[in-house]
């Protein structure tokens, strides 16, 4: 007698959040049209449609939480990791329409309470300045205004710590890139790599590594390496006792945590019946489940395709 | 170096913070954002635009559609912020009851081998709703108080056992919170790493290469 109609209300549910997302991209200013420029270019040469799946919801919400995770695997992972080139373009335009939006808030305050200066009780004298502008407010004579500039307080809070998240993400983006300059740069040379370097920098990072190299070599040469036989003085020698390029620990240990992902073919069932992805651990010939929600400590080499494919988050 | 060494492999207990300021939290508001069909008269209405919340990293609805004694979700940071103008009281999550914590700690003593499945950011929660909330809680916070600190004593009694299995291949710790995460990173991963050293040296035949990781 019972009819599971679980399918149909989870179609019916789907339509109406549809129509949610589509209004949010309309109403947040011009989003889309940088949508659609950023599919198609993320189908021609991202690398396993990374981005392509994080654009199809965007939301501010959505990239915030994005941008929280880049930074977290960024922070725990011994290697640098791509550069999300769209987010990172989306969130610095938002920021940049915060802050105007903010400062014309603000500018509507002054006008209001140079109004009410001149409106008001004839005492005040009329040069209406910043500290003039709080008193009025502390005072609290009346309510409305006061809550008034709560959203302000909040959107400024906000800011702050939007701009920190992405401060530490490029400060930790700029410590490896010092660490890794060589190894970088021998990337770059050879062709034959997975990734180009400008899929793994931003252009600033670009400037900011080929500059600092340079910079670094020429005091290097300048007062050591010239006094050096000629067979000694490269600085990237990978003959020698010791190699010269230091490389990412790619055998680290990181904590892993196991997102749930539906309808993934890559996933098996334990022995329990639960979800979990086999990985190998090829020294030990080792074969490790990872049971979805699980948190472990793991070499980052063998986790290092689930992380890029998101499916677990560094912690 | 651009990022100070001492946040290059791990991260600071403030930075867990503002991870853990980002969820969602349940709130009694104590004013009223909602805007009425009919608009306000007067100066009030046309100031109506810059009273709205405009956010660029949650969704701002339920900030706009606030109404006193109402509930309603906003991130935590800025549940706190309004705590702390007086503008809402924080409802705490439902494990965060004297009740439910003996359950957890009933749990913990029971299976000796695993953790018991309280939220990934407990102990920071706590730590802030103690410190800026501790008016709004129904039990007396003192009780709630020592309740978590032998939640925490027990589950610390369990991570010192766990690390006698420190090996070379993996661990698995299931429902382990962020801040216990973040105290023992250092600890654990330097020592696997360097188990993991020893152990690919001994296997390697090649000895010079493997003197050399271990130099390093």
């Amino acid at each position: 007698m019972n009819i599971d109609i679980d399918d149909i209300l989870a179609d019916l549910d789907r339509d109406t959040t549809a129509v949610d997302h589509t209004q949010d991209n309309f109403t947040s200013d011009g989003n889309t049209t940088r949508l659609n420029t950023s599919l198609d270019y993320s189908i021609s040469g991202e690398l396993n449609g990374k981005i392509g799946r994080s654009s199809e919801i965007i939301s501010p919400a959505e990239d915030f939480a994005q941008l929280m995770r880049c930074w977290r695997n960024e922070r725990c992972s011994p290697e640098l990791m791509p550069y999300p080139h769209y987010l990172m373009t989306r969130i610095l335009r938002r920021i940049q329409e915060q802050m105007e939006h903010i400062e014309n808030i603000s500018m509507g305050f002054l006008e209001e309470s140079m109004n009410q200066i001149s409106h008001g009780s004839g005492n005040v004298t009329g040069d209406g300045d910043d500290e003039d502008d709080e008193f009025g407010m502390g005072r609290g004579n009346n309510v409305i205004n006061n809550n008034n500039k709560l959203p302000l307080l909040c959107m400024e809070a906000e800011l702050e710590r939007v701009k920190f998240v992405i401060r530490s993400f490029i400060r930790c983006r700029l410590n490896k890139i010092d660490k890794y300059s060589l190894y970088l740069k021998q990337i770059e040379d050879d062709s034959m790599n997975f990734l180009p370097i400008n899929e793994l920098l931003s252009k600033e990072e670009m400037v900011y590594h080929e500059k600092h190299l340079s910079i670094l070599l020429k005091l290097f040469n300048n007062s050591i390496l010239r006094h050096m036989p000629p067979e000694l003085q490269a600085i990237n020698d990978t003959e020698g006792t010791l190699n010269m390029i230091e490389e990412p620990d790619w055998k680290k240990f990181v904590f892993i945590y196991i997102k749930e992902v539906k309808d993934d073919s890559t996933l098996d069932r334990n022995e329990f019946g639960k979800p979990c992805y086999t990985v190998t651990i090829e020294e030990l010939n080792e074969i490790v489940e990872l049971t979805i929600g699980g948190i472990y400590v793991m070499r980052y080499e063998i986790i290092r395709q689930l992380v890029l494919d998101q499916k677990a988050y560094l912690i | 170096m651009s990022l100070p060494a001492h946040l290059q492999e791990t991260f600071s207990p403030e930075e867990i913070q503002f991870i853990v300021e980002n969820e969602p939290i349940k709130i009694f508001p104590r004013i009223t954002t909602r805007q009425l069909a009919r608009g306000r008269v007067g100066s009030v209405s046309d100031k109506s635009s810059s009273n709205q919340w405009r956010l660029i990293t949650t969704d701002a609805n339920n900030l706009n559609n606030m109404v006193a004694m109402q509930s309603t979700e906003v991130t935590l940071w800025l549940a706190l912020l309004l705590k702390q103008q007086n503008k809402c009281s924080i409802i705490a999550p439902k494990w965060l009851t004297i009740k439910e914590l003996d359950k957890s700690i009933q749990y913990e003593k029971k299976y000796l081998d695993r953790f018991s499945s309280i939220p990934w950011n407990w102990l920071v929660l706590c730590q802030l709703l103690f410190k800026r909330a501790s008016d709004d809680f129904h039990d007396p916070v003192h009780e709630l108080r020592s309740r978590i600190q032998d939640l925490r004593e027990i589950r610390q009694l369990k991570v010192l056992k766990g690390l006698k299995h420190l090996n070379n291949s993996h661990l698995q710790l299931d429902n382990i919170s962020i801040l216990e995460i973040n105290e023992l990173r250092p600890f654990i991963v330097g020592i696997m790493d360097k188990l993991r050293e020893i152990h690919s040296a001994s296997e390697s035949n090649d000895s010079s290469q493997a003197n050399e990781d271990i130099d390093i």
